[in-house]
């Protein structure tokens, strides 16, 4: 069949700006996006410049923006990535273009000069005469790092760099982390001359895994590992990020109370339907809904019971700890995890068995690092966790009956964290969908980041607020009423810089959504 | 036009240029010039093993007796004494500098045999990709004065009085055309797979630095050997490392007879590269391919036989690079589906004639790793050879073109060559001709895989010869289609095609002459190997874009006379 290659295209010698051509090129199954603009170039257009080598995967010069995310051109099968039979070209972003889809990669490059890419200690002057012997366990890390083949989509897709350009970009974190964990190299220096380059910049929105060919755990592998590392050589986490658990220990929530908490307003057990509940649930809020949402904690408990679903609210459960992990205090995290899972096991024992959470960085949270911790804190796990639209729109029987109509016309926002617990963005945009008269317009696959996760409100809230405000200028442009969301990270982020904008009197003409309150408003 | 003066110049920044500047910038001034950035280079896809050989208290005349036989005795074999003493210290540097092989458990590292060997002298990087090889070489640059020249394609070499004065360079980026002078030149540009239509190289693998440096004077050497890896994917050429078969995949063809039995009872798939791919061919021109077009490599029970050892990091990341591969590109599961492969161009022996350390016959110039040709290789090249070749005479090179500058002066360069060289741009970016150059590249490409592949014969490589010829006037008569002077690839391209087709010819014309069957090369019309006339290399020699000259020299002969070679 007949793709239509939609192709970027400029010539700065020539060309005043840049301009988009189509081509039709003929696809089948394994037609890759390289063999179709090898086509483009042997037969429709002999001008049109792209780099490419090894056509497999391993040297990298492909990489390009492919429908807005950037892969290997040479990996991507176009049937795989068309959109109603088209698919969109552009070079890597953040990149000069020197000629259409070929950027300059100079300052990429320069990065990965800066972190000093090689051993710092010198092993030449140990003179062995045989090969050192080694666990090669030991270097797994290191062997991961190693996988990167500098092609810079990850460069291209980072939404910090997108707004600051003196952060040095995940490969070039890469590169640290397979030094750092290189048993045979010396630390020295690199972790606080990765800070001062931007590590705890990060805001752990993974568009950079997205990109990245070579699947690197960027996120978890290598931000949050290197934070951990800057923890245990007394380099890190920042003070900011310190004084978050010290708030949990003393006050029992990451954030400081506003208003009445939520644990206070309502009771132990709620039940206020009739009858026997389709499903008992232990709802874990999360410290920000406890503490300063406490409308959505409202919304949620009137969802459930629209639902006949019977809800737990434990007083005992505490703050998830996912700030720490993320900005790496792991080794804060034996009480959190003890006294939370304890709790669920208890609840258990009684026979009740699911867990939701309201928060996307708890569910996070408790569904990835809680295991692992638990099983080093041996701590058994009776019990499962879901995140709250998932369980709406998968465990039980969704009441759409009673929903009102809702003319709005909104745009879903995807939680990084929803992504990490692997929930699909189409679960929480057919529940939206449900609401009558509610029109969702599709979101871009990039630029998604609120700038709150990762302890980079806490730390750098300019370059937090500069992440949300690009975030609603992308959803603007497509001409919607606001942004709806299911994070309380993102609501804070989203409603902070609006009401910014508000006080500076240049009110965006945008409002935000939170996901449970819009849903819980439709029952009414 | 813009000058720039270093000591030494080397052109490609493969693993065997980066070894050259890596041992050589330590002492005098290097310049590195490519047309792709370093770790874009072929050398990346490559698996990552190489030959160390012998360890200390090991044998060395096992692994060489073995290498010279799988060559089929046109090895010199000076230069695998240099394989055999020199692969293990430098094995030991390059894990200082960063490279890590793979482990067994107890920590020794794991050596295996490749086809056609049964001394365990392979080792493989941990990262499963020479892409480590060449990422961490690069970065030994970084930590040193090095000027990298990336994304400047060398249009030729400066000699004048038979010594090389330096090169001439186009900066694909802005058009700006270069004169780099230095008093040596490393040449280390790898291979010109792409003269066929199915190899496993990358697209960049058009023989450049072989190309210029033959047209500057420089002897050429048994161009007609061209190895033919088994194990391309049908298709896209992309390479099922010969790993696969190590661990124990083997061959099946449409009666998913395990066929390889009839053509090396002994080591079945796990003979050399020739005797494998020419029984592949075999079985597919006589009608048993599936689907009368390729041959089945069976994976499937690999991760089960190897499960008890999947806590060695090596299997795991084996397994799952294959399953990657053949799911990417031939959407097949290696767990539960046969994987499509067929023999393809993978590896060119032949190259610039140099010696044991890189020196050629023009003063000046040196040249390393696949483009050269020390005669290490011989017939046919062994499995994990290639990266050693390329460390251990990159290195060579490097040391001895440091150790040429300190008695050597910066001579002037002959600026008639220089004029010539910008003229010849600038026609192609004007070029208004009949010709396109895809359509000439595919027709080159077809015609060799057709002619002078697998199995030659008399007739075939007459007609291809002139088949090339009509095509190389023909190039004279092309239109690039793109003018412009900012990143203009069509000129690349062009450029590229030039080379490809003066490498063709020396194929076409060394086999045509060859009459007989000595690894690589198997002429139907000669099945046999003929020591008597043929135990010697073929050299070509530039006739002004006239049919080469050809002429030939003796192998170097030590410790292996030859003999029958059977597996």
């Amino acid at each position: 069949m007949l793709v239509k290659f939609k192709v970027f295209r400029f010539d700065p010698s020539v060309d005043l700006k840049p301009k988009y051509e189509l081509f039709d090129v003929p696809s089948e199954k394994d037609t890759t996006v390289l063999d179709g603009l090898i086509y483009i170039k042997e037969n429709l257009s002999k001008s049109l410049s792209f780099r490419r080598s090894c056509r497999e995967g391993v040297c990298g010069s492909c990489a390009m923006r492919i429908n807005k995310i950037s892969n290997l051109a040479c990996k991507t099968h176009v049937f795989d990535v068309m959109n109603d039979d088209s698919v969109l070209i552009e070079p890597l972003d953040h990149l000069q273009v020197i000629k259409d889809l070929v950027v300059n990669l100079e300052p990429f490059f320069d990065g990965i000069r800066h972190v000093r890419p090689w051993r710092i200690a010198n092993l030449n002057e140990e003179n062995v005469e045989k090969p050192r012997k080694i666990d090669m366990n030991k270097f797994l890390k290191t062997m991961e790092a190693k996988s990167c083949i500098l092609c810079a989509a990850c460069y291209s897709d980072c939404n910090v760099i997108d707004v600051d350009r003196t952060f040095i970009g995940p490969a070039a974190l890469v590169k640290v982390a397979r030094f750092v964990s290189d048993p045979w190299d010396s630390k020295d220096g690199r972790l606080r001359e990765a800070i001062d380059l931007g590590l705890f910049k990060c805001p752990i929105d993974q568009e950079c895994e997205i990109a990245c060919p070579r699947d690197i755990d960027i996120r978890r592998g290598v931000v949050e590992w290197l934070r951990y590392q800057c923890t245990k050589e007394g380099l890190g986490p920042l003070p900011t990020h310190k004084r978050l658990v010290q708030n949990v220990l003393e006050t029992g929530g990451v954030v400081p109370v506003q208003d009445t908490p939520a644990f206070s307003l309502f009771p132990e057990y709620i039940k206020e339907f009739e009858g026997e509940p389709q499903a008992e649930v232990i709802l874990f809020t999360g410290c920000i809904i406890n503490r300063r949402q406490q409308d959505t904690c409202r919304a949620i408990i009137e969802i459930f019971q629209n639902n006949r679903v019977a809800v737990h609210l434990p007083k005992g459960q505490t703050c998830c700890g996912s700030p720490f992990m993320r900005t790496g205090q792991r080794d804060t995290m034996k009480p959190f995890v003890t006294q939370n899972f304890n709790l669920f096991n208890e609840f258990a024992q009684k026979g009740i068995t699911h867990v939701v959470t309201s928060c996307s960085g708890c569910n996070s949270t408790l569904r990835f690092d809680y295991p692992q911790l638990a099983k080093e804190y041996d701590i058994p796990i009776n019990f499962e966790i879901y995140d709250i639209g998932e369980y709406m729109a998968k465990i039980i029987d969704l009441n759409t009956e009673d929903l009102k109509e809702t003319p709005l016309k909104l745009m879903y926002h995807y939680p990084c964290h929803i992504k990490a617990s692997g929930l699909e963005e189409e679960i929480y945009i057919d529940l939206i969908g449900k609401i009558p008269s509610l029109e969702l317009v599709d979101s871009p696959k990039s630029g998604l980041c609120c700038g709150g996760g990762g302890g980079v409100r806490s730390a750098y809230s300019d370059l937090s607020d500069a992440l949300a405000i690009r975030r609603i200028e992308i959803a603007k442009d497509f001409g919607v009423n606001g942004l709806v969301t299911n994070c309380p990270f993102c609501v804070i982020s989203f409603e902070r810089v609006l009401d910014l904008k508000k006080a500076q009197n240049e009110d965006m003409g945008f409002e935000l959504y939170d996901f449970y309150r819009l849903f819980a408003d439709a029952y009414k | 036009m813009i000058t720039k003066v270093h000591d030494v110049v080397i052109v490609g920044a493969g693993l065997a240029g980066l070894r050259a500047a890596e041992v050589s910038c330590k002492t005098v001034d290097v310049g590195i010039v490519s047309k792709v950035y370093p770790v874009r280079s072929h050398t990346v896809s490559a698996t990552g093993a190489l030959h160390i050989s012998p360890a200390p208290g090991e044998d060395p005349n096992e692994y060489m007796r073995e290498t010279i036989k799988g060559g089929d005795y046109l090895n010199d074999q000076d230069a695998v004494e240099v394989m055999a003493e020199e692969g293990f210290p430098e094995l030991i540097r390059l894990e200082d500098m960063g490279i890590v092989f793979h482990r067994t458990i107890s920590g020794a590292i794991i050596r295996s045999s490749p086809g056609g060997m049964t001394t365990r002298t392979a080792t493989i990087v941990s990262s499963g990709w020479a892409q480590e090889l060449v990422c961490t070489l690069q970065e030994q640059l970084y930590k040193r004065r090095v000027t990298f020249y990336n994304e400047f394609f060398v249009t030729s070499l400066l000699v004048k009085d038979g010594i090389c004065r330096g090169i001439t360079a186009y900066d694909i980026a802005d058009g700006e055309f270069y004169v780099i002078r230095a008093k040596a030149v490393i040449i280390a540009s790898g291979g010109g797979g792409r003269v066929y239509s199915v190899t496993s190289n990358s697209h960049i693998c058009t023989g450049d630095g072989t190309a210029i440096a033959f047209r500057a004077g420089a002897l050429l050497k048994d161009m007609e050997f061209v190895q033919f890896h088994p194990t391309v994917l049908y298709g896209t050429g992309i390479l099922i490392s010969e790993t696969a078969r190590v661990l124990g995949g083997y061959l099946v063809n449409a009666q998913g007879e395990r066929f390889m039995d009839k053509y090396a009872p002994h080591f079945k798939e796990m003979a050399p590269r020739d005797v494998v791919s020419q029984g592949m061919q075999k079985e597919i021109d006589e009608g048993r391919g599936i689907e009368g077009k390729y041959i089945g490599i069976d994976l499937r029970l690999l991760r089960k036989r190897f499960r008890r050892s999947m806590n060695i990091p090596m299997f795991k990341q084996r397994f799952d690079a294959f399953a990657e591969l053949a799911k990417n590109f031939a959407f097949v599961d290696i767990d539960k589906e046969l994987v499509p492969v067929i023999p393809g161009e993978h590896f060119t022996m032949g190259g610039i004639k140099t010696n044991i350390w890189g020196e050629t016959n023009v003063k000046g110039l040196f040249a390393a790793g696949e483009c050269a040709c020390t005669g290490v290789q011989g017939a046919n090249r062994e499995g994990a050879n290639a990266l050693t070749e390329c460390v251990l005479f990159g290195r060579r090179a490097g040391l001895k073109a440091a150790e040429f500058i300190k008695k050597a002066e910066l001579l002037d360069f002959p600026l008639e060559s220089v004029n010539s060289e910008l003229e010849k741009i600038n026609t192609l970016l004007s070029s208004k001709g009949n010709y396109d150059v895809s359509k000439i590249r595919t027709q080159l490409q077809d015609t060799m895989w057709k002619y002078s592949s697998l199995f030659r014969n008399q007739q075939g490589l007459e007609k291809c010869l002139r088949i090339v010829k009509d095509l190389k006037e023909k190039f004279k008569d092309i239109n690039i289609g793109d003018s412009s002077k900012t990143f203009n690839t069509a000129l690349i391209y062009a450029l590229e095609l030039e080379n490809l087709l003066d490498l063709a010819e020396c194929i076409v014309l060394g086999a045509l002459n060859r009459k007989e069957h000595r690894g690589a090369h198997y002429r139907e019309d000669f099945p046999e190997r003929d020591d008597e006339n043929w135990l010697k290399h073929s050299l070509f020699t530039y006739n002004n874009g006239n049919t080469p000259i050809l002429s030939y020299e003796p192998v170097i002969i030590k410790d292996f006379p030859p003999k029958a070679r059977e597996y």
